[in-house]
């Protein structure tokens, strides 16, 4: 009884305490850190005109002490240009996954919670758009709705939202039957409070979890579509488009090439660390 | 009962300290532990959640949780061969064949992808590699019909069949090799009450038949009353009333927890209208108190039980660890 | 003779299976009296969990009634099924999942409040806590404290404060005290005796422990497969016990009295089996020693053996 009463009292620390032994993990959250960092920083010394701002004659300038990262085919400060890229593609990235989170949660809970047929309904509505493979479905949204930043949030939003309303689903039904339920239920409780107060709260674990892991795999989404120039349109600084815009030449200027590319490659890799570390720290099976 | 054989316990075990590491504090779960088993004896032991009762029987197989547990003092003897840090090629060659185990849940003791002859099977092979495959089969269907299940069902698998008759499959795969010694966790307490009658009446008659000392853990005194031969009574890590099942149930001399429990259970002829209760609650493995485990719990604690930890005091055979009992009886050895 | 605080007329409950639909519980009329408690006792799949959710209208029932006071409670909708639900509340069997894990003790307590309370304030509503955890024996100092901070009978002990917030009437215990330790389920049973004394409370007392029912009941209805086989009250039953099941039933104890070791158990044999499309005749047949072709034939009714004493079979004496 009191080793149950000390696990459930220091999870927290005890989960805080796996993860930090993850070295990854923390290699993961120090490289994420710097980024937020220069990133987040950049808007305070650079001037948003830098990142637009075209000279063609100093074009293709490889870095140096003026632009740290060179210049590209227009001539703009690459440097600027990938630390706002930087605040878009993250940016992006959490508005993404916090809208397929919001989704996920609604029909998730709706169809967990009633089940029968309007959980039959939902959850069939939802195979249909998983069945579609994601890039076609990226596609077909971005060219039907017009490409735009917020046809691209569209896009990303519904083609992976069904994955967590399923994971949602889930967890609700494994808290809808608990007898707490059927207690509020006794006293008159709508439906609606015993989904917000009494399943939500106790469902949500593993999906924040999850909506926290796909983040990386958002960024990498997010750039992949700007790769294929269906992402956040020019001159806005998105590190898949700028890493598009650069693919033709990358064989007489590869920083064009290898900056954002590696940006991305290190910032996905980043966040994997950091979300394996987060669901070793999470596991039962290494739980004391 | 009458069968055993004094100084010769197929189970000794001598002052156990076990406790479990957490990250917040160090989980004393057994302090000093003991307890004896004859030939041909089945003991009960009596304790509620967190006394102790299945750390027991878990450190006895060696089957506690690596890493968070350590068994920090005392001997666990079994026919006269030392459990405790014995090697695990020792303890596997021990289990199923020498010592077997019944847990307390049937549902999920059973290997559900498995149909029910070959897990029984399974155990024999393990244990004697050099039997041909006909031999196998006939200890099966022996073991099998002396459990009542028609061995034509062998072949089935744990799902059909009822919560009942899988404790039964979990019992014979447990005594198909004879083991000197059974260690019964709860085994009836997940089911009802008639089949908890027909449970313990096929226990009892698998004992006539094979003599197997038992080690009985249950919170029920009525299934220590009917099947029992003698017991232990468990609370906070320690025994601290042991003996024959006439002399606890003569209820003339108990530990005065002891007493509580009996006085607390409602019974069939009780005409008062409330049931007395032991106040409190358990006291927390990770903060003991010195002296007597009990003492904040007992009507008859005084200064020195909060100090001072009694000894076990025996009374021909029955051991009582509380001062009441201390000029009664000569000081027993533990 | 007063009417019933608590009628249960013809109810039946039936779940659709692949095979068939289930006769979870079959034609069961009971009465329960004011400041009384009757007890449901039978073993697994008798029912008897089932028919406490569906008196609660935790799940519908296939057709009867329920009334509450002379007044049907089982058809009610929108603020009439509220103000009926202010009167019947429920102990559940598990302390550990029948708490929100999230919400402290004082919150669980005041939850009832806040949804059927009215126009309570805030503050009213934690008086009202503080009043409910002191009557049921929580310290004060636990209302911040979260379930799994607390032991199984504390833990019972804020389910309790939780039914009894709303200053119900009838209480259905479903199994309240079978999760506990025995010295913790003679507190639970005691509390819950004063609560009866002191607020004329009625309780159906759902478990599968004959002893404790009968230590805290009145009458006492014995369940079989979905069925009310006998039904008496609490002195005669255990002294009079008519059917065969319950006379198995009562067999099957085991008492922590040595006398009984030396006699010989007459154990019950077979199982219960699912009621799936059950046939018509007595459902426990297969398993009697009495059982004769006409139990077989057509469904055995409850009859009065003895004033006040009504038992399903045919072949007792």
């Amino acid at each position: 009884m009191a080793k149950k009463m000390n696990q459930i009292e220091s999870k927290k620390n005890l989960v805080w305490r796996r993860f930090r032994k993850n070295k990854l993990a923390i290699v993961g959250i120090v490289i994420l850190g710097l980024v937020f960092l220069l990133c987040g920083t950049a808007p305070l010394y650079i001037d948003y005109s830098q990142v637009i701002y075209q000279d063609v004659t100093r074009a293709f300038v490889a870095p140096c002490l003026e632009h740290p990262f060179g210049t590209d085919q227009f001539g703009r400060n690459l440097y600027a240009r990938m630390l706002y890229g930087g605040l878009v593609s993250i940016g992006s990235g959490f508005a993404i996954v916090t809208m397929r989170f919001v989704l996920g949660l609604f029909f998730g809970a709706i169809a967990g919670y009633f089940g029968g047929r309007i959980d039959t309904i939902i959850m069939r509505i939802m195979d249909v758009f998983m069945s579609v493979p994601a890039i076609i479905m990226e596609m077909v949204v971005i060219v039907s709705l017009g490409q735009s930043i917020l046809t691209l949030y569209i896009a990303l939003t519904v083609v992976f939202f069904p994955a967590a309303a399923r994971l949602v689903r889930a967890t609700i039904l494994t808290v809808r039957d608990q007898e707490f339920v059927a207690a509020a239920n006794c006293y008159g409780s709508s439906t609606f409070r015993i989904i917000c107060k009494h399943i939500l709260p106790n469902g949500i674990g593993p999906v924040v979890v999850d909506a926290a892991l796909s983040l990386g795999a958002t960024i990498l989404a997010i750039s992949g579509m700007g790769f294929i120039g269906l992402g956040i349109p020019s001159p806005t600084p998105e590190w898949g488009t700028i890493l598009a815009e650069g693919r033709e030449f990358i064989r007489y200027y590869p920083h064009l090439g290898i900056i954002p590319g590696l940006a991305i490659g290190i910032c996905v890799m980043a966040l994997n660390f950091i979300g394996d570390g987060v669901r070793d720290a999470l596991d039962p099976r290494t739980r004391k | 009962m009458n069968k055993r054989k004094e100084n010769n316990p197929i189970l000794d075990i001598k002052d156990l300290y076990v406790s479990y590491n957490t990250d917040d504090a160090v989980v004393h779960a057994l302090n000093g532990l003991c307890l004896r088993i004859e030939k041909g004896e089945v003991r009960g032991v009596v304790g509620e959640t967190g006394a102790g009762k299945t750390t027991m029987a878990l450190s006895v197989l060696g089957l506690l949780p690596e890493g968070i547990s350590e068994i920090s003092g005392g001997s666990i003897l079994f026919r006269n061969q030392e459990l405790v840090r014995a090697k695990e090629k020792l303890l596997a060659q021990l289990r199923g064949k020498s010592i077997s185990m019944i847990f307390q849940d049937p549902m999920s003791s059973l290997n559900p992808v498995i149909c029910v002859g070959e897990q029984i099977a399974e155990v024999v092979r393990l244990h004697f590699p050099k039997l041909a495959k006909d031999e196998i089969e006939l200890m099966t269907d022996e073991i099998m019909e002396m459990i009542g299940i028609p061995p034509q069902r062998k072949s089935e698998y744990p799902y059909q069949f009822s919560g009942g008759m899988k404790q039964r499959i979990v019992i014979a795969i447990a005594l198909v090799c004879e083991p000197d010694l059974l260690i019964a966790d709860e085994p009836t307490t997940a089911l009802d009450v008639t089949i908890q009658a027909q449970i313990l009446e096929l226990m009892k008659q698998l004992k006539e038949k094979l003599d197997t000392s038992m080690l009985f853990i249950t919170h029920d005194l009525g299934v220590v009353a009917e099947f029992c031969d003698t017991v232990s009574v468990i609370y906070g890590g320690e025994v601290i009333e042991s003996g024959m099942v006439e002399q606890i149930f003569a209820r003339d001399k108990n530990h005065p927890y002891t007493k509580g429990l009996f006085e607390c259970i409602p019974y069939i002829d009780s005409t008062s209208k409330r049931l007395t209760p032991i106040l409190g609650n358990m006291p927390d493995p990770a903060d003991l108190p010195p002296g007597c485990s009990f003492c904040e719990r007992c009507v008859h604690a005084a200064e020195r039980c909060k100090n001072e930890k009694p000894a076990s005091y025996q009374i021909g055979g029955h051991e009582i660890k509380c001062f009441l009992f201390e000029n009664t009886a000569e000081v027993g050895n533990e | 003779m007063s009417k019933p605080l608590v009628e249960v007329k013809g109810l039946y409950k039936y779940f659709n299976t692949p095979k068939g639909p289930l006769h979870a519980v079959e034609n069961v009329t009971l009465n329960i009296n004011a400041g009384q408690t009757l007890g449901i006792v039978g073993e697994s799949g008798c029912g008897k969990t089932t028919l406490g959710k569906t008196i609660m209208q935790l799940t519908e029932a296939t057709k009867g009634d329920v009334l509450f006071e002379g007044k049907s409670i089982l058809g009610l909708k929108g603020n009439q099924k509220k103000e009926s639900q202010k009167n019947i509340q429920m102990v559940f069997q598990d302390p550990y999942s029948s708490l929100n894990p999230r919400m402290n003790v004082g919150a669980i307590i005041e939850d009832p409040l806040v949804v059927l309370g009215g126009k309570m304030s805030a503050v009213q509503r934690k008086e009202q806590v503080l009043e409910l955890m002191d009557i049921v024996g929580l310290p004060e100092r636990y209302y911040n404290s979260y379930p799994h901070e607390l032991d199984g009978g504390r833990r019972q002990r804020i389910g309790i404060a939780r039914a009894l917030a709303l200053d119900p009437k009838f209480i259905v215990c479903d199994e309240p005290v079978s999760a506990l330790d025995v010295s913790i389920q003679a507190q639970i049973l005691n509390l819950l005796m004063d609560l009866q004394e002191d607020k004329h409370l009625s309780y159906m007392f759902i478990t599968h422990n004959l002893l404790v029912v009968r230590h805290i009941s009145h009458q006492i209805a014995v369940m079989y497969m979905g069925q009310v086989v006998e039904y008496a009250d609490k002195e005669e039953l255990f002294a009079n016990p008519k059917h065969p099941y319950t006379q198995a039933l009562l067999a099957a104890i085991p008492m922590p009295d040595l006398r009984e070791r030396q006699k010989k158990k007459k154990t019950l044999k077979g199982e219960v089996t699912n009621p799936i499309n059950p046939k018509h005749g007595c459902r426990f047949a297969l398993r009697c020693s009495l059982a004769c072709d006409a139990c077989k034939g057509s469904d055995i009714s409850l009859i009065e053996m003895v004033p006040g004493h009504y038992v399903a079979c045919l072949n007792c004496s």
